[in-house]
């Protein structure tokens, strides 16, 4: 795998950034509040990295590259890709992008969307007219606040060594990137996290009475009643609470679910493609040229339609639906 | 100042404190210490107490206490007993309530009404009711009478019935008892008794309060006296029925058959658990009630054994009956009885063995539901009248159970209840074998025979009829009832027989639906998939049924005939056996149309869950195992059936035996199967000379002469088998001649006049012609004939060379055997028979036979070698002068 090491050559740039960034609590003792919700958005991640992870050989090397980029040059390319945050460190643009789509994606079960601030070095001592170096910088939701035509972040006073009070940074809306999913998706999120929260509470108690007999209902039944809720909660998204349903569900339902949950996957990742190509282009319009990304051999929403078809017609065995989306084994 | 009271706080009876402070009052100590003045009441009073009077007083008061006491308690006795008589009288007050309820409805209805109706006619110038009137006197005189009447027959009746109980169920439990006053119609006349009773007494009381006597209520009270009296001769004499314990056991099942039915699909709250465990209570109740008839019924001393197969025959019905209904019952309703099932260490949650370890306590069994209890509770009620009949030497009576336990396994085997059929069967085989070992074999050998042949009938039905219900109905009509799922329709889903294991798969699949219901909203599983769990479910059905046909033919026919044969009883055995042989073949067929079954639900497979092989291709094997089995069984036999009177009393197993056993010897003959061929020969061939034996004795009988033509048939057919080993030697090159040699040069040595024995065995070759053409010996040998010209298709001998034209077809290389190469094959038959050849190429090469006329058909056999000896030998030299020419 083809990694690389922290940038050296950008540190003496100066950076155009406004928004700032302070350490953030996790919201509870897991990320996002329910083990349920953080469950969902490590799968997420993970199917999202295993889309392009599927395609690649030893040492991070793919057979075909799933990303490409056109009418770009190589030093563009570079910077582009130093750009992607959360790339762990992958000098390839394939593996960088990957590993920031699978980050965004778990963001998105977590808080719904992830905005960026475009940040852009400057190079005073060359004097160029060009910026050396482009970051993407996370930007906490719930800080940012609209007004009108305006977008500010407020930084919260313990943050802000200043003063006591908290500080409010203007923000220049043409440098904020939002990723979000898709809009359909958007409100079934919203639903998932407020729901998982809420029932997620009461499972320690019910979980321990039973544990010590003073449960005076079936235990069966309102694990049965508990999976129904956080079925009923994931069912848009077609996530299978990591085989806890399986007690319960037909596996026609399961297969159902899990092409749902391919679609889910493909669409969050497409919209985050298509919103870092645009990222791509505005940069790349910085420089004067005009970057165009494009992704092939990754999981299609078609492959998906074909797969609910088949799976419909009952004409294919259960693995021939899923062979487009399974692992390879090596 | 207060005084310590060292005793405590309760209050106590003055005089008892002065005795209990008599030390501290004593004591100048505390009396220093309290301060206490001597002249106050507590000290005048200690010393009262030890005055005279003081002492008078204190016994006085201790008889007064005693006296006081006593009273109390007894008036406390008394009150109890007020409180349950009490009880008690608000009790016959509740019992009575009915009857005088009806009693006032019926003296309200032709009392109070013909009044009322004559006060408001009378007012109101309506019609008057023109009725009889009745003297006062006469009246009075019929109520009373009827009253005494009707009490005095009540007393009677009620004596009748509780004589029944204390004589005849006297040893029994008290439930058995009250089945006895149970009785519908004693119910019912006892009711009807006590109500003429209080409607005569109210009738008499009205009248002694100056209400006019009534004729209408007059006539009620004589018509239903009326009925009270005539009745009470037949109910009396009904009554006698009871001493049978058969005839009370309608309740218990009417009980049972009740609760049944609110548990299956008809009954209105058949899916709640509470009325489900209050079934279940209620069935097991009846079962011990039922067995506790059963109990008394085979204890009592009867000099016919009616009652006990009455009792077996209802218990059967009620099997018959209940599983029926039990395929609308759902797998895991509480009307089934919990068993434990304990798990494995290894595959049990590793919860559960965390929490043995940890505690020291094993892991607790799960309680799963035993789906076959009340057939196991009514196998074992069958089973002990069975051993009872045994016991008493009722062997018709026991035929005719056993003919009801096979009706029951039939039902059992019809409705996908192999196992409980075959555990039905497995304990009536247990019980007869038992008796079969340990009986005279001579005592009423055809009873035996009898009681042998319906064990056999019933052991059939596990392999006959469980296959049948899988594949007597189309395949769709097994497995297309999607509707009811994605309608969600538990109805429905029991709405047809299915096997358990289906109806499991069914209900966890509507479970699992109805959580996609509840999830998604709709149902998106599609027909396919409803279809495909149901095939599935039935496929594993079949697998069960093949698995399950295999074992009854191990246990029931292989199996207890083995141990008759150690017990020596043959004959019992060779009727066990030759049943045995039956099963083989119909478990041979119920197989093969499983497994054509099998085929057909594959179709509604898609999904990646592995398709698992029926199995059928083992089973066969195993089945035609067994059949060689059997057969060697039936070898073993042979000598003692050789020796068994021959005659028409009992079967002739002794022919049958032979029958099989040729059959069998043909089948290894063309199979190559060497190995036991010697046995069976040597026993076909002493079946053989016996059969011959006994019609030639029979034959010197005068007006019998024509049996001799059947000894010659069955000579016919040892010599049919021996030509068959002859030819089949030489046309695999196996060793089954060699063995028919030994055998027959055996036989030779023993005889005295080797030539004429000679003689003896060419008189049926020579004759044959005038023997019957379609004895059962003769089909035979033509069926062997055609599996003889078979055998030589199938090892690629152009048999039609001498009949179809040559020019058209493909020289076929003919077999080196000349022998082999004489076989002419005409339509499926061999010109030549088997027998022809034995003669030709054993008896008529032996040195006795020299000297001897040869019968035509064995000459026609030897000049066929001798051409196709001769054809070979042109051939050879053809080829010999054409290959030099070619090189």
């Amino acid at each position: 795998m083809r990694r690389r090491r922290p940038s050296q050559s950008q540190t003496d740039l100066d950076w155009d950034g406004r928004a700032a960034r302070w350490p953030r609590g996790l919201g509870g003792l897991v990320p996002g509040g329910d083990s349920n919700l953080w469950m969902c958005a490590q799968d997420v991640e993970t199917e999202i990295w295993a889309h392009f992870h599927r395609l690649e050989q030893r040492f991070g090397r793919y057979d075909v590259e799933p990303l490409r980029l056109d009418t770009c040059s190589d030093k563009l390319r570079d910077l582009l890709i130093e750009s992607v945050p959360f790339n762990e460190h992958r000098e390839d643009l394939s593996g960088a992008v990957a590993n920031f789509a699978k980050m965004v994606a778990q963001e998105f079960v977590i808080d719904g969307l992830m905005p960026f601030e475009v940040q852009a070095g400057w190079n005073q001592s060359a004097r160029s007219p060009r910026p050396e170096g482009v970051r993407l910088v996370f930007v906490y939701p719930e800080s940012m606040k609209k007004l009108g035509p305006w977008l500010f972040q407020i930084v919260p006073p313990h943050e802000n060594h200043e003063s006591t009070e908290s500080r409010v940074v203007r923000l220049d809306p043409e440098r904020i990137v939002t990723f979000e999913p898709p809009r359909y998706y958007r409100q079934a999120l919203a639903q998932m996290r407020s729901g998982f929260r809420w029932i997620g509470r009461s499972q320690h108690e019910w979980m321990m009475k039973a544990g010590t007999e003073q449960m005076q209902e079936d235990f069966k039944a309102v694990t049965r009643s508990y999976n129904v809720c956080r079925a009923r909660l994931s069912a848009p998204i077609g996530w299978d609470g990591r085989g806890s349903f399986q007690d319960h569900v037909a596996d026609f339902h399961w297969a159902l679910r899990r092409l749902r949950w391919q679609r889910f996957c493909i669409e969050i990742r497409d919209g985050i493609l298509t919103t870092l190509a645009k990222v791509f282009t505005r940069i790349g319009e910085w420089r004067g040229e005009s970057p165009h990304l494009v992704w092939e051999h990754l999981p299609t929403l078609e492959q998906v339609q074909h797969a609910e078809s088949q799976l419909v017609g009952g004409i294919v065995r259960f693995d021939e639906v899923f062979k487009a989306f399974s692992f390879p084994s090596r | 100042m207060t005084y310590p009271n060292p005793i405590g706080d309760c209050p106590r009876p003055w005089l008892a404190i002065g005795v209990r402070l008599i030390h501290q009052v004593a004591s100048l100590d505390l009396v220093h210490e309290t301060r206490m003045k001597i002249g106050n009441w507590r000290l005048s009073a200690f010393m009262l107490r030890r005055s005279g009077l003081g002492q008078r007083l204190a016994l006085g008061g201790r008889r007064l206490t005693f006296v006081t006491r006593r009273a109390a308690h007894v008036q406390s006795e008394r009150l109890h007993s007020v409180r349950l008589g009490g009880s008690a009288t608000w009790q016959l007050v509740q019992f009575a309530i009915t009857p005088l309820v009806l009693a006032g409805l019926a003296v309200t209805s032709f009392v109070a009404l013909p009044a009322l109706y004559e006060k408001l006619a009378m007012n109101r110038g309506w019609k008057i009711l023109s009725l009889p009137a009745i003297d006062a006197q006469s009246y009075s005189g019929l109520m009373a009478t009827v009253g005494q009447a009707a009490a005095a027959m009540l007393a009677l009746f009620f004596t009748a019935i509780s004589v029944v109980a204390s004589t005849s169920y006297a040893k029994v439990t008290t439930n058995v008892r009250v089945l006895v006053a149970q009785d519908d119609l004693n119910r019912r006349y006892l009711r009807l008794l006590a109500h003429t009773a209080a409607v005569a007494l109210v009738g008499l009381s009205l009248h002694a309060v100056s209400i006019p006597p009534s004729s209408i209520l007059a006539a009620y009270v004589a018509v239903i006296a009326g009925i009270c009296l005539l009745a009470f001769f037949p109910l009396g004499v009904r009554t006698f029925a009871l001493f049978d314990p058969s005839n009370v056991t309608s309740y218990p099942l009417r009980a049972l058959v009740r609760a049944l039915r609110a548990v299956t699909r008809n009954g209105r709250r058949w899916l709640d658990p509470s009325f489900q465990n209050y079934a279940n209570r209620i069935a097991e109740e009846q079962l011990r009630l039922l067995a506790d008839l059963v109990i008394f019924g085979i204890t009592e001393n009867r000099p016919r054994q009616k009652v006990v197969l009455d009792l077996a025959s209802s218990i059967n019905g009620l099997a018959r009956f209940y599983v029926a209904q039990k395929s609308s019952i759902p797998s895991d309703s509480l009307w089934f009885t919990r068993k434990a099932e304990f798990k494995r260490w290894e595959i049990a949650s590793s919860s559960m063995t965390e929490i043995a370890l940890r505690t020291g306590v094993a892991p607790p069994p799960d309680a799963i539901p035993d789906h076959g209890f009340v057939e196991d509770r009514c196998t074992e009620m069958t089973i002990q009248c069975l051993r009872h009949l045994f016991e008493r030497e009722a062997i018709d009576d026991a035929v005719s159970l056993l003919l009801d336990v096979n009706r029951t396994a039939v039902a059992y085997a019809k409705l996908f209840g192999q196992a409980e059929s075959m555990r039905l069967v497995s304990a009536g085989r247990t019980v007869l074998v038992d008796r079969l070992k340990t009986s005279d074999p001579t005592a009423e050998p055809l009873k035996q025979l009898q009681l042998v042949d319906v064990q056999c009938v019933a052991a059939l039905a596990p392999i006959l009829y469980s296959a049948m219900s899988l594949s007597e109905d189309a395949v769709g009509q097994l497995v297309c009832h999607e509707a009811g799922f994605l309608r969600l329709n538990r109805r429905r889903l029991y709405s047809r027989a299915h096997p358990r294991c289906v109806l499991k798969d069914a209900e966890d699949l509507f479970q699992r639906l109805e959580f996609e219901k509840s999830v998604e909203g709709v149902i998106r599983t599609q027909p396919w998939y409803v279809r495909q769990i149901i095939a599935s479910g039935y496929a594993e059905a079949i697998r069960e049924v093949i698995r399950g046909i295999l074992k009854t033919v191990e246990l029931e026919f292989v199996a207890p005939a083995s141990e008759l044969i150690q017990a020596q009883r043959p004959a019992c055995a060779g009727a066990w056996l030759q049943r045995g042989i039956e099963a083989c073949h119909k478990a041979k067929n119920r197989i093969e149309v499983l497994e054509a079954r099998y085929a057909e639900l594959k179709g509604f497979h898609v999904t990646e869950a592995p398709w698992l092989a029926s199995g059928a291709e083992d089973a066969l094997a195993k089945v035609q195992a067994f059949r060689a089995e059997i057969v060697q069984l039936l070898a073993r036999i042979v000598p003692d059936l050789c020796e068994a009177p021959a005659g028409t009393t009992l079967p002739d197993l002794l022919g049958q035996t032979r029958a099989w056993l040729a059959e069998e010897l043909v089948s290894m003959m063309e199979r190559k199967e060497e190995d036991g061929f010697g046995d069976l020969f040597i026993a076909y061939f002493n079946a053989s000379n016996a059969v011959r034996r006994h019609f030639f004795e029979s034959a010197q009988q005068p007006g019998k002469q024509d049996y001799i033509r059947v000894a010659m048939d069955a000579m016919l057919d040892l010599m049919d088998v021996s030509g068959l080993a002859l030819l089949f030697s030489q046309l695999d090159g196996t060793r089954f001649g060699e063995v028919v040699v030994h055998t027959w040069n055996g036989f030779f040595q023993l005889a005295t006049d080797k030539p004429a024995m000679v003689r003896a065995w060419y008189a049926p070759l020579g004759s044959k012609l005038t023997l019957p053409i379609f004895s059962s010996s003769a089909m035979q040998r033509q069926h062997w004939n055609r599996r003889l010209a078979q055998a030589l298709v199938d090892r690629g001998i152009d048999v039609d060379r001498h009949f179809a034209p040559s020019w058209d077809r493909q020289q076929i290389q003919p077999h080196p055997s000349p022998i082999v190469d004489s076989i002419i094959v005409n339509y499926g038959h061999p010109m030549e028979q088997p027998h022809d050849y034995f003669g030709a190429l054993y008896l008529a090469g032996r040195e006795d036979a020299q000297g001897i006329e040869l019968p035509s058909a064995i000459r026609n056999c030897l000049d066929a070698i001798e051409r196709a000896r001769a054809r070979q030998r042109e051939a050879n030299d053809e080829t010999t002068q054409a290959e030099p020419e070619s090189d």
